[in-house]
């Protein structure tokens, strides 16, 4: 019997999988699963030799009693291939897995971690396919998303020095954050090549690994411009947080009408929305430096600026906007006017829940490349508005559209901070100069999108969005507006835009 | 980091700016979505070549006015920085 997986036999890049300890009868699942496949060798780390036999397996004597780490370097020491991916005790590379992970990597030839979709049995029985976020540093710190079928460049676990065997149990955890310390090249395979016969937890670790866990994450924070680790969890929801760099001023731009609306119950007082965003500011926000610029139109309700003006007092900045309605036009000049920093553009119709919203919309902004950062909106029935910007065939929408509050998402998706490919001008915190660089919002909008839009420019030219959880508020949406969108706006978006209105790697569902 | 509020006169310059770089960025994009949906047949050919010579010709006449060679000035600083973060 010749060996199918030879490595000269098609100039592929050979992959080594890594069975620690099996039995038999799992030795001959992976044979089966592998047997019809090319370019793949299967290492059994094991103190006792499995009877199987097989051309493709490859030896690496072990004592069972030696820690994870140790038993898997044993395994990576015996390992030819380029790659070298640890099997988890259950599931198995689908048919086709090697060959579309080594048509992938002859695109990427220099990644050197690579992770896939994979499907698991749900608990009704049917099958659940598990489509993961493209590489995302920021979320990986909370959260060891990558899945199962994760392979490593063995030349890049050498040139790290090998696992850390101080924490056993999670050492790939703490290989996957240490290649992103160094730069390493991440290759997301959007595949299923991976099938579990359970339902699967995501980058859960038992409860005796949570100490390592965290561990691993605040060395990783260390490395990485620093931050702290509030809570580490089986389910692999991971509570880490990034500092925050000084208290620097953040302009709040509201572009508003100032005006009374109908009252909320029937016999009421009018009720004005801004006052309402601006009392919630001023009595639940934590963070202090900041100053609030209100882009007004014409005719404003003086009742309205008054109280505005009590509450704020030399905070207040107003910007008269004598113009038709131009939404992108009202904040470019509210950012104009401004002088922060940072800048906050703001609905008028929003309410904050979260005292901390700020600083936590501002450690995210100070990352280094950051280009804004957006926070969870819900609407007032308690259900998700928006969860980060979601560009899907063309369309722009939002994540988590109407998702009842407090579900976990896809992937626990709804509660890790994460990349995203844009967040939604009700509410995102930017730094001001980044809003200059892209020539702000484009007034060619001036209803919907001009945010889409912004986001795209910002992207454009490199910088990254970033959407946290911790900063909730509620929004009344359009409840001072008009939020009908015309057939030109997404005309004129797509004109610009339409090549990059499909950006899976950041949401990689079409809801 | 922070900077004098702008007067109306320098406001109405700086929304002037603003715009131009938004609408340069915008054409920028526009041509890179025109290369990508190219089609090869000849006539799809004529209409995107056309199309794309109509939008560098934007692109340069933007680029050639004083307004945005003043911006470009202003804005200088911001792109060194962005580079020395990169």
């Amino acid at each position: 019997m010749t060996n199918p997986s030879a490595p000269g036999a098609t100039g592929s890049p050979l992959v080594s999988f890594l069975a620690i300890c099996p039995d038999d009868a799992r030795v001959q699942e992976l044979l089966s699963s592998l047997t019809t496949q090319r370019d793949w060798e299967l290492v059994l780390v094991a103190p006792i030799d499995p009877v199987a036999a097989h051309p493709a397996i490859v030896r690496a004597e072990a004592q069972a009693s030696a820690p994870a780490s140790r038993l898997i370097e044993d395994g990576v020491a015996a390992a030819s291939g380029r790659y070298v991916c640890v099997l988890p005790d259950v599931g198995v590379p689908v048919d086709l897995a090697v060959p579309t992970l080594v048509d992938w990597l002859a695109l990427a030839p220099d990644a050197a971690v690579v992770y896939t979709d994979e499907s698991a049995v749900r608990p009704d029985g049917g099958i659940e396919v598990v489509s993961k976020q493209g590489p995302a540093p920021e979320r990986l710190r909370c959260q060891f998303y990558y899945g199962d079928l994760l392979l490593f460049r063995r030349d890049t676990i050498a040139e790290l020095g090998g696992l850390s065997h101080d924490v056993d149990g999670v050492e790939l955890y703490d290989l996957a954050l240490r290649c992103v310390q160094a730069g390493a090249i991440t290759l997301h395979v959007p595949r299923v090549l991976f099938h579990a016969p359970s339902t699967r937890a995501i980058g859960a670790f038992a409860e005796t690994q949570l100490d390592q866990v965290r561990t691993v994450l605040e060395r990783h924070l260390a490395a990485t411009g620093g931050g702290s680790v509030e809570a580490v969890a089986a389910d692999g929801v991971h509570t880490t947080v990034r500092p925050l760099h000084g208290e620097p001023l953040v302009s709040i731009v509201i572009p508003t009408q100032a005006r009374l609306s109908d009252p909320l119950r029937p016999g009421g007082e009018p009720h004005s929305y801004l006052l309402h965003a601006l009392r919630g500011l001023v009595e639940h926000t934590t963070y202090q430096n900041f100053e609030v610029v209100l882009v007004v139109d014409t005719n404003p309700e003086p009742a309205v600026i008054d109280e505005a003006t009590r509450l704020l007092g030399e905070r207040l900045v107003i910007v008269d906007f004598e113009l038709p309605f131009n939404f992108a036009a009202k904040a470019n000049r509210g950012v104009l006017s401004a002088v922060g920093e940072y800048v906050l553009m703001l609905n008028d119709d929003v309410e904050v829940i979260t005292p901390d919203w700020i600083e936590s919309l501002l450690r995210l902004a100070q990352l280094p490349g950051a280009g804004m950062a957006g926070c969870m909106l819900y609407y007032e029935d308690d259900t998700i508005q928006h969860g980060g910007h979601h560009y899907w065939m063309g369309s722009p929408t939002h994540i988590g559209l109407q998702v009842p509050r407090g579900a976990a998402g896809s992937q626990h998706a709804f509660q890790v901070e994460r990349e995203v490919g844009g967040v939604t001008a009700a509410c995102s915190l930017f730094p001001r100069s980044v809003y200059l660089e892209v020539g702000g919002m484009t007034t060619l909008l001036p209803g919907a999108f001009n945010d889409v839009d912004f986001c795209l420019k910002v992207a454009e030219l490199g910088y990254q969005a970033y959407w946290t959880p911790r900063a909730e508020l509620y929004h009344f949406e359009s409840k001072t507006r008009d939020a009908r969108v015309r057939a030109y706006e997404l005309e004129t978006l797509g004109r610009r835009w339409r090549h990059r209105l499909h950006q899976p790697q950041y949401w990689p569902f079409p809801e | 980091m922070t900077t004098k509020r702008p007067t109306a006169a320098e406001l109405a310059n700086e929304e002037r700016v603003l715009a131009l770089v938004d609408r340069v960025i915008g054409l920028e994009a526009e041509l890179a979505r025109a290369s990508i949906y190219f089609s090869p047949t000849k006539d799809d050919f004529d209409v995107l070549e056309r199309e794309m010579q109509g939008l560098r010709q934007q692109l340069a006449a933007v680029h050639s006015t004083r307004t945005w060679k003043a911006g470009r000035a202003v804005l200088a600083p911001l792109r060194v920085l962005k580079r020395g973060r990169a």
